[in-house]
């Protein structure tokens, strides 16, 4: 049994685990390297959100399920206070684990915690991206799902999860993160088929939506 | 002084006489004198604008830059081309004009600045993109004119704000430039000419002979004004009996949804196969410089357009000017007339016609004030501070910049006179390096002290950047139309993204005058084909809409007074009898407020006749306070009238004292200001004016690395963070640009607080049906959405309950 959070965190009870994914850590001051003078306040946001489910969980295990920062480069840049709160996070529960994503890229040393490239536990797997091979149920980040719905003439957008029986994939956690919506077609082609079942978040609550429902209007052809 | 022979000789040679403002227009140039001139359209106004220039020119031997003249519109720079290069031609003068605008060739671009013409059309963004080299003080060190065109039309706007920066740093580089305004009529003249001058220092004004009255008339029809409706279809024999009847029609709608489907509609009768046009700006350019090109030619015989065929352009053979749908402004209505008989002299004739009841309220108050001669339309206020952080990183990449020396630019230009030197300071550090508190930040810097002194660009591709991103105007992300035919496709004009959302495949919908199917997005294209459908859907509304002046729906609140209303014609008779019949006539003494179910939700509509502006704040007060009575509001709907909300509980009669009361501006303000989706969506302009985030645009959206994030996040943040931060105030500013003022707010509640009328009715009155039927509608985010969620999240647990229960059962 798993237990999804309206912040895009997973909880599983059985292993006192909590999952999230895409954190994104300094991704405001990567583009302000590049000329954008963005805010630098996204990583003091997604600390203090992370901050908060694990006080109200209690894991005894984290999973940052890979793209935990925007770029290789990105723990240089934090700031000694972010730096101190994300050590304080890491400190407090038994195991972190960093999966590893495609933005941390090669030779990255996870700060306080244990560096992988996948996580195998109870008959699942954790990793950043799915791989069609692996046999086991999957829990995946890297794809930032999103979903908007249509109710009563009102339209509402928000990041969602995305659930089969073999595959989990969770909404980016980070707080500078964009989204790809549900009905996009590489969703369908990672679910081969089975139609997954859209959990949104919207404000401090998730929300299943029937099957066909989730921007059913906006279904848009691939290359 | 008289006008030098080789020009008298000209207008002699054509049966023309000079006008007496064309000549002082002339005199004063050669006074040095800013001027700003105000006539009627047809009125020969941009040859009084720059003829003082080809005279100046033609006798001082001029090399180099003399004469810049803005425009809003880039085609209307082709006309003056066209229109100026005649007489110059025809006089014999070594004048040289040119062109240049975002579609001018590089090629052309880099000779223009090697060796500029002598008069130079440009746009504002094109001269703030000039403004932005190195070579910028040659290149205008010898300027002795600006022209500023369509004033009437820039001054209360970010353009505006963009053009009277560039005054002031034109100002600078050439001292003896003379400026001059042309404008059609405006309510606030004294305003207008403060804008155009340096602070403190007011443009002249010149007032040029009046227009001769217009005739307007509503168009009589066979069938009966529709309740409610936006498309006029009623009235097709009677436009299409008029086109035929007139030498050149304009037909003037309000949207280009509008615009496509009278257009189908029109042929759909043309039964003479009449030469009818199609012209808006969703519309690829090859197309409308075709239309452009045959209506000159005199080859049309009528052009169905929205207002991107409002402005100066001259169609010298337009004898009719039809008006579909409400003309929503005084001072719009007279633009779209002038379009007829762009002949000195002759009166201009024009039809409205109502596209619903509503609608002859506001087509006759409007008939009544221009017999009346008044105007509306808004006065220039303080400039945006957005503008002002893309104008210091222009001025920046011209050359280093020293905030001291550039307060005194700013400060010069009318709009920022009264900018304190604190906020300019913090403008200029969110430029240099986004001004946050945080310390680390300074190493992300854009500007840094340049070896000369001064700040400039740290490297070349910020340089870049900011040059592609010059511009006030923030549109809606795009899509280009691609029809597709058995091999291939051609562009055929763009739509906003959001209506392409909402297709599915197989969808039909009219564009471009063609019915189209939609087939697919494939990277930034729209795919469609040719349709087979009888009734198409349309094209999306955003982009088209324009809000109705205050002045005019005052007056169609006096309208309603009126015991003459119903004699202006039987279905207005019909309807207004009905709402007084089924509810009650809104009125002066009281604020009408309407509560009904439809559909399985609730509508509260309140008769406030304060304008949308006003109407605007009025909606994101109350759906405040109606959240925290519980009545779990969705959206509301904001029209020229009054406003709409629709929630989940009914109001009843025992909420309107808490709802209607000066209280909602004092509590419910600050949650407002810091929570409205509009503040957000203010933000969302302000970031990419200022330079914070770039126009989003599909492109950048097809790699997963490249996904980018909405501004609202940026937003929440920031509040959460660095509440006291300046793009805040920018937001803040922006949105206040689209309100009303709080004081008109507060007047209008003290007025009304005893006195609402509350009727609790079964279902829509007469009056209500426009206003719910309006398609603008602003989302509430909270618990009415919540509300919705979790009712269909429990019958989605409900049937899962079922289901496991059928499958013990099996």
């Amino acid at each position: 049994m798993l237990w999804l959070d309206s912040s895009g965190a997973v909880y599983w009870p059985a292993q006192g685990l909590l999952a999230v994914a895409d954190l994104h850590f300094e991704k405001a001051s990567f583009l302000a390297r590049a000329g954008h003078p963005l805010p630098p306040y996204d990583t003091r946001e997604t600390l203090a959100t992370l901050a908060r489910v694990v006080e109200s969980y209690r894991p005894r295990r984290l999973v940052l399920l890979g793209d935990t920062v925007h770029d290789p480069a990105a723990m240089g840049r934090m700031s000694a206070d972010d730096r101190a709160e994300l050590a304080t996070l890491t400190a407090g529960v038994e195991t972190c684990l960093w999966v590893e994503g495609n933005h941390e890229g090669a030779g990255f040393l996870p700060p306080g915690g244990v560096g992988v490239a996948e996580h195998r536990v109870g008959g699942l797997s954790f990793r950043h991206q799915p791989d069609p091979a692996d046999r086991a149920a999957q829990l995946v980040g890297h794809f930032h799902p999103k979903t908007t719905l249509r109710r009563r003439g009102h339209r509402v957008r928000g990041r969602c999860f995305l659930l089969s029986d073999r595959l989990l994939i969770m909404p980016a956690f980070g707080s500078f993160t964009g989204g790809l919506e549900n009905t996009d077609p590489t969703f369908a082609a990672l679910f081969a088929g089975d139609e997954p079942r859209v959990f949104l978040c919207y404000r401090d609550n998730i929300y299943p939506v029937a099957p066909g429902d989730g921007s059913t209007r906006s279904r848009i052809t691939g290359p | 002084m008289a006008a030098p022979p080789y020009v008298s000789t000209w207008f002699a040679a054509r049966d023309w006489t000079m006008l007496p403002h064309q000549q002082a227009m002339i005199d004063r140039f050669r006074a040095r004198q800013s001027t700003l001139l105000i006539a009627p359209t047809g009125c020969g106004k941009t040859l009084a604008g720059l003829l003082p220039s080809v005279i100046d020119i033609h006798e001082t031997g001029a090399s180099g830059l003399h004469t810049l003249y803005l425009s809003p519109l880039k085609a209307l720079t082709y006309d003056i081309e066209r229109n100026l290069g005649r007489p110059i031609a025809e006089m014999n003068l070594a004048v040289r004009v040119e062109t240049r605008t975002g579609d001018t060739p590089s090629h052309r671009r880099q000779r223009q600045r090697a060796k500029p013409p002598h008069i130079l059309l440009t746009t504002p963004e094109s001269l703030m993109l000039m403004l932005s080299y190195d070579d910028a003080p040659r290149l205008f060190g010898g300027l002795r004119a600006v022209v500023v065109d369509e004033v009437h039309n820039l001054a209360a706007s970010k353009r505006g704000d963009l053009v009277q920066l560039a005054l002031a740093q034109l100002a600078v580089l050439a001292p003896d430039m003379v400026r001059i305004g042309l404008s059609a009529t405006v309510a606030d003249e004294p305003t207008h000419c403060a804008w155009l001058g340096p602070a403190g220092r007011p443009a002249d004004l010149l007032k040029a002979g009046l227009a001769p009255a217009a005739e307007i008339a509503l168009l009589p029809t066979r069938r009966p004004v529709p309740c409610a409706g936006f498309m006029g279809k009623y009235a097709v024999p009677e436009i299409y009996a008029a086109i035929r009847a007139a030498r050149t029609t304009l037909v003037f709608v309000n949207t280009r949804a509008q615009a496509e489907l009278l257009f189908r509609f029109l042929w759909d009768v043309n039964d003479e196969g009449l030469p009818i046009a199609l012209y808006h700006g969703s519309l690829d350019k090859e197309k409308r410089h075709r239309t452009e090109a045959m209506m000159a030619a005199g080859k049309l015989r009528a052009v169905v357009c929205t207002s991107a065929l409002e402005l100066g352009i001259d169609w010298g053979d337009v004898d009719l000017v039809i008006q579909l749908g409400a003309p929503k402004g005084v001072s719009r209505l007279l633009q779209r007339i002038g379009r007829s008989n762009h002949r000195l002299g002759a009166p201009s004739a024009a039809f409205l016609i109502p596209s619903n009841r509503f609608e002859i309220l506001e087509c006759t108050a409007a008939i009544r004030a221009v017999a009346a001669g008044a105007q509306d339309g808004d006065a220039p206020g303080r400039g945006g501070d957005d503008v002002l952080a893309q104008f210091i990183m222009n001025l920046a990449c011209s050359a280093p910049v020293v905030p001291e020396h550039l307060f005194r630019i700013v400060t010069a230009a009318h709009g920022y006179r009264d900018l304190d030197r604190d906020r300019f300071m913090k403008i200029f550090r969110f430029v240099e390096n986004g001004g946050y508190v945080l310390q680390a930040y300074e190493r992300y810097t854009r500007l840094a002290a340049h070896e000369e002194g001064g700040y400039a660009p740290v490297s070349a591709a910020i340089v870049q950047r900011h040059r592609q991103n010059i511009g006030v105007i923030v549109e809606a992300a795009r899509l280009k139309v691609r029809k597709l035919f058995k091999r291939g496709g051609r562009v055929i004009g763009e739509v906003e993204e959001a209506f392409a959302q909402q297709l599915t495949v197989g969808d039909s919908f009219a564009f471009a005058g063609e019915t189209l199917e939609f087939v697919g997005v494939r990277d930034m294209f729209l795919e469609a084909r040719a349709s087979t459908a009888r009734e198409p859907k349309v094209p999306a509304y955003a982009g088209g809409q324009m809000p109705l002046s205050t002045f005019l729906a005052g007056s169609v609140r006096e309208l309603l007074e009126d015991p003459a209303l119903g004699e202006i014609s039987a279905e207005m008779a019909d309807w207004v009898g009905l709402q007084r019949q089924f509810s009650v006539l809104p009125g002066r003494d009281h604020l009408l407020i309407e509560s009904f179910p439809r559909r399985r939700v609730s509508f509260l509509v309140a008769y406030t006749f304060e304008g949308r502006k006003a109407n605007q704040t009025l909606g994101m007060l109350l759906t405040r306070r109606m959240e925290r009575l519980g009545l779990q509001p969705l959206s509301f709907t904001v029209t020229d009238y009054g406003l709409a909300i629709c929630s989940l509980k009914r109001v009843n009669a025992h909420h309107v004292a808490a709802l209607i009361d000066e209280t909602i501006l004092t509590e419910e303000l600050e949650a407002w200001i810091t929570n409205s989706p509009m503040l957000k969506r203010s933000f969302r302009r302000i970031a990419v004016v200022a330079g914070l985030t770039e126009q989003q645009s599909l492109g950048t959206r097809k790699t997963m690395k490249q996904v980018t994030f909405s501004t609202d996040l940026i937003y929440d943040v920031l509040m959460k963070f660095e509440p006291d931060h300046i793009l805040l105030a920018m937001a803040r500013q922006d949105a206040e640009r689209e309100l009303l003022d709080l004081d008109r707010l507060a007047d209008f509640l003290t007025r009304y607080r005893s006195r609402v009328l509350f009727k609790s009715l079964p279902r829509p009155s007469p009056f209500a049906i426009p206003v719910i039927l309006d398609v603008r509608t602003e989302r509430v985010n909270g618990e009415g959405m919540e509300a919705l969620l979790l009712q269909d999240a429990r019958e989605i647990d409900a049937e899962t309950l079922m289901n496991d229960v059928r499958a013990d059962c099996a």
